[in-house]
């Protein structure tokens, strides 16, 4: 389908890189607005701040309004209230200060069923605040180990330029997710959870997972680089150009990445419509990695990895 | 795009069948291993067991606590021979009762076939079948306990784990997890408080003297005598219909009780659990230390024997008993995270995920066959062997299905059809530059291979990474994603290279007839 399809990655590079920049852009507009509203890069869940999140059904239709007061009378104050649908039921959601013990717990639980009438509880979350920095200082470490040992597989199988640049690309994939995540936890309340950090850490599996076959079809054609070839167009005889050689690379690898996005692409949108609630907002991060993920892999990092040659070769002195 | 239209060989449909490539079959590992991994899954993943079974397992199951432990009494006592087993046997058998109950809790059936239940077993996770987790933390208390050791943890595991048996909740689990943790399962407790009331609390049982200040208050003094020191306790109703605990010391615990009440006749004592006092007032709830009047003792108590008394109520005296019964914890604890679901969610979740699973395959499915026609169809079957195989290493293993370890198996599938889509596309680069059906095969593997085996590595890099420095809901998506990547190697080499020679080579392959000849026509390359 793609076989004939032969673009010039290479010669637009700073169109690509001018289309990554506009994406991540607004993602660092995006996480100021954030550390200037929460505090944090991304609005966080209470797996990093501590509290609790409470999914009540009552028995009885009851308004936000009077589970609000209910939650001031029992000292939660600055709580959240809202609706949400599950299992096709009206559901309560509340979203407080951490409880701490086990007593004010059982205190509002009573005084809900008696303002309110009886309940079920769906949903209980509770975490304490000294949880959320170990959580995210885990995930810091998690981040750069995985890091650091893509990096050494990488420069022990390939070189170490082909590294620096799937990190690069990668790099770019985090900047966006995390830059769509900032901008909606911004404007839309999206929260960041524990589940988070696994989504960021598969993009960064699947991204590179995507760099590397590009990668390896460079490392396949690299000893073409120098033959001579003639232009079709031209007639002109010209030596090869690890340019050249990239450019076809991608070009040869285009119909599967494509493919291969598609195949991911199709299983987490039936996943984000179809699946539960819970995980909505963990798939949404992974379709917005690997989408990002499919276009550093085609259009930035093998472009990297050719500016990065053309710079090393540009530095040393040419022999006469 | 098919390979159909343009292949001559289809017009002799069955003579074109005699010609498959049986040869291959038989040539190496592979196709056997295929075949066996195959029927392993397939019988290690579907159970077939009369109805009546099922129904017995799932009434076995709705029961919990004590009205289990009868259920289970009852049924092991009218086994023929019962009378003739020896404990190891009566055990066993009860063992398995209790297994038949925890069976009924985690069968997913799939259909029924005359009078006959067909269901699968895989373990759900919390979040899916309803329950608590509790995350505890152990707490130092200076002097005695300055730092939580490894020692420590294990007294702290030890209690929380007696704990939580004497609930009579089935398939508990109690984890360590990192230095001072641990991590509590309790899959569909129907009353988390209780469960929180009874792990929670220290149950440290002290015994003190009292010393009256110069001021003429009073002060407790440390007796050195704790819960430890007990051999037993026994909640029972006392002569005037008070609840009341008896107790029982060790040698070593009754030998210090007799010489403490020995030196204190005429004198008090008092009885802490958890620094406050053991009697419970009116209201229930421990009496302030400043008014608790402590014991006199009339009589040394020399025999080891003793009993608390107060308003207990029967509820508050048994649970008292299981208390110190399961021992004191070393350290004091704390709650650090506390996650229930609801069953109903739990239901609702296994539901939308199964259904965004078979959609999600179903379209992987056809876009495969859109892209690749037979090929595709041979991708596909490989997908299903994927599927099962994967499915089967669960049970075994056994991983235990969270919601977001299902996004994680979704997402290795979309990853399994990644290996197959480089082998194909290298495979028709073979067969463009002219290469017989089976080189062009063979080399479209091997060429493909070395990016499937650094790619895979790659995201292997990343799962190993999550599964140590991960919370438990990312571990388990860890490592569903890691076998599926592990077994979708495996059925792309495997299944997908033999199914691919199965192909009549008169049917040719992404559009490339293939006589047997060398056909180096690239003119052929429009047809793709």
């Amino acid at each position: 389908m793609f076989s004939k399809v032969n673009v010039d990655i290479v010669k637009y590079r700073k169109i690509w890189f001018g289309i990554s920049l506009l994406i991540t852009i607004p993602g660092v507009l995006g996480i100021i607005a954030c550390m200037s509203k929460y505090h944090a890069p991304l609005k966080p869940g209470i797996d990093f701040t501590g509290g609790s999140i409470l999914q009540y059904q009552f028995d009885k239709p009851t308004s936000l309004e009077s589970v609000h007061k209910v939650l001031e009378d029992c000292g939660f104050h600055g709580s959240q209230v809202q609706q949400a649908t599950i299992s096709g039921q009206e559901a309560v959601v509340m979203r407080t200060k951490s409880i701490d013990t086990e007593a004010q717990k059982a205190a509002l639980d009573k005084k809900l069923t008696e303002e309110l009438g009886t309940f079920k509880a769906i949903s209980v979350d509770k975490v304490t605040a000294t949880i959320g920095p170990e959580l995210l200082s885990n995930g810091l470490i998690a981040l750069l180990v995985t890091f650091g040992g893509m990096v050494a597989y990488i420069s022990y199988r390939f070189k170490f330029d082909y590294a620096a640049c799937a990190i690069a690309a990668l790099a770019h994939d985090i900047m966006v997710l995390v830059g769509i995540f900032a901008l909606l936890g911004y404007f839309v309340g999206t929260e960041v959870d524990s589940l988070f950090i696994s989504a960021v850490l598969t993009v960064i599996g699947f991204s590179v997972h995507d760099t590397i076959v590009v990668f390896d079809r460079i490392r396949e054609n690299a000893k073409y680089v120098g033959n001579k070839v003639i232009d079709p167009v031209s007639k002109v005889e010209y030596k090869r150009t690890f340019g050249d050689i990239a450019n076809d690379s991608v070009n040869q690898t285009l119909a599967r990445s494509i493919y291969t996005s598609l195949t991911v692409i199709i299983t987490l949108l039936a996943l984000y419509l179809l699946g539960g609630v819970t995980t909505k907002d963990f798939v949404l991060a992974m379709l917005i990695g690997i989408i990002s993920g499919t276009y550093s892999s085609i259009f930035n990092a093998s472009c990297l990895l050719v500016w990065w040659r053309a710079q090393k070769s540009t530095s040393k002195p040419r022999p006469a | 795009m098919s390979t159909f239209g343009q292949s001559g060989g289809r017009a002799g449909g069955s003579s074109g069948r005699s010609s498959i490539n049986i040869g291959a079959f038989f040539k190496d590992w592979k196709p056997t291993t295929v075949l066996v991994v195959l029927i392993w899954s397939l019988t290690n993943l579907i159970q077939v067991v009369p109805n009546a079974t099922v129904k017995d397992w799932q009434f076995l199951s709705s029961l919990s606590g004590e009205p289990l432990r009868r259920e289970v009494m009852q049924r092991v006592e009218k086994q023929p021979g019962y009378e003739k087993m020896n404990d190891y046997q009566k055990e066993f058998a009860i063992k398995s009762e209790y297994e038949n109950a925890a069976m009924g809790n985690n069968i997913q059936v799939l259909g029924h076939i005359k009078g006959h239940t067909v269901f699968t077993n895989l373990k759900l996770g919390l979040d899916l079948r309803g329950g608590s987790q509790l995350l505890l933390r152990a707490i130092p208390a200076p002097p005695q306990v300055p730092e939580i050791t490894n020692e420590v943890m294990t007294g702290v595991k030890t209690v929380i784990d007696n704990r939580i048996n004497s609930l009579g909740v089935s398939e508990t689990l109690v984890q360590r997890a990192g230095k001072d943790r641990l991590i509590v399962e309790l899959p569909g407790i129907k009353d988390p408080q209780q469960a929180k009331d009874r792990i929670g609390t220290t149950a440290l049982l002290e015994f003190k003297e009292m010393v009256l200040t110069s001021d003429g208050g009073v002060t407790w003094k440390d007796a050195n005598l704790t819960g430890a020191d007990f051999k037993r306790a026994q909640a029972n109703r006392g002569a005037a219909g008070n609840w009341e605990i008896n107790f029982e010391f060790k040698e070593e615990g009754g030998k210090k009780f007799g010489a403490l009440t020995k030196r204190l006749v005429g004198q008090y004592i008092g009885i802490f659990l958890d620094g406050q006092p053991v009697d419970r007032g009116p209201d229930g709830r421990p009496i302030p230390i400043e008014r608790y009047p402590g014991v006199r003792v009339n009589e040394p108590i020399m025999d080891g024997r003793g009993q608390i008394t107060g308003s207990f109520t029967s509820e508050q005296a048994v649970d008292l008993q299981q208390k110190l019964n399961a021992g004191a914890l070393p350290v004091p604890i704390e709650i650090l995270e506390e996650r229930s679901v609801g069953a109903t969610l739990g239901q609702d979740s296994i539901q939308k995920s199964l259904v965004a699973g078979c959609v999600g395959i179903a379209a992987v499915m056809i876009f495969m066959v859109a892209i690749y026609g037979l090929p595709g169809l041979i991708a596909d079957l490989a997908l299903i062997l994927y599927t099962i195989a994967t499915l089967a290493i669960f049970k075994t293993v056994p991983v235990t299905l969270t919601l977001a370890g299902i996004a994680g198996f979704i997402l290795s599938i979309g990853m399994a059809v990644d290996a197959n889509i480089l082998i194909f596309e290298r495979t028709k680069e073979e067969l463009s530059r002219g290469r017989n059906l089976y080189v062009a095969i063979e080399n479209g593997f091997s060429r493909a291979m070395s990016s499937i085996f650094d790619s895979n590595v790659n995201s292997l890099i990343a799962c190993a990474v999550l599964m140590v420095f991960g919370t438990s809901i990312v571990k388990g998506f860890a490592v569903t994603l890691a076998i599926g990547v592990a077994i979708s190697m495996f059925t792309a080499i495997s299944a997908t290279r033999t199914m691919l020679h199965l192909i009549p080579k008169e049917w040719g392959l992404f559009g490339h007839r293939f006589d047997g000849k060398k056909v180096g026509q690239p003119a052929s390359k429009e047809a793709v």
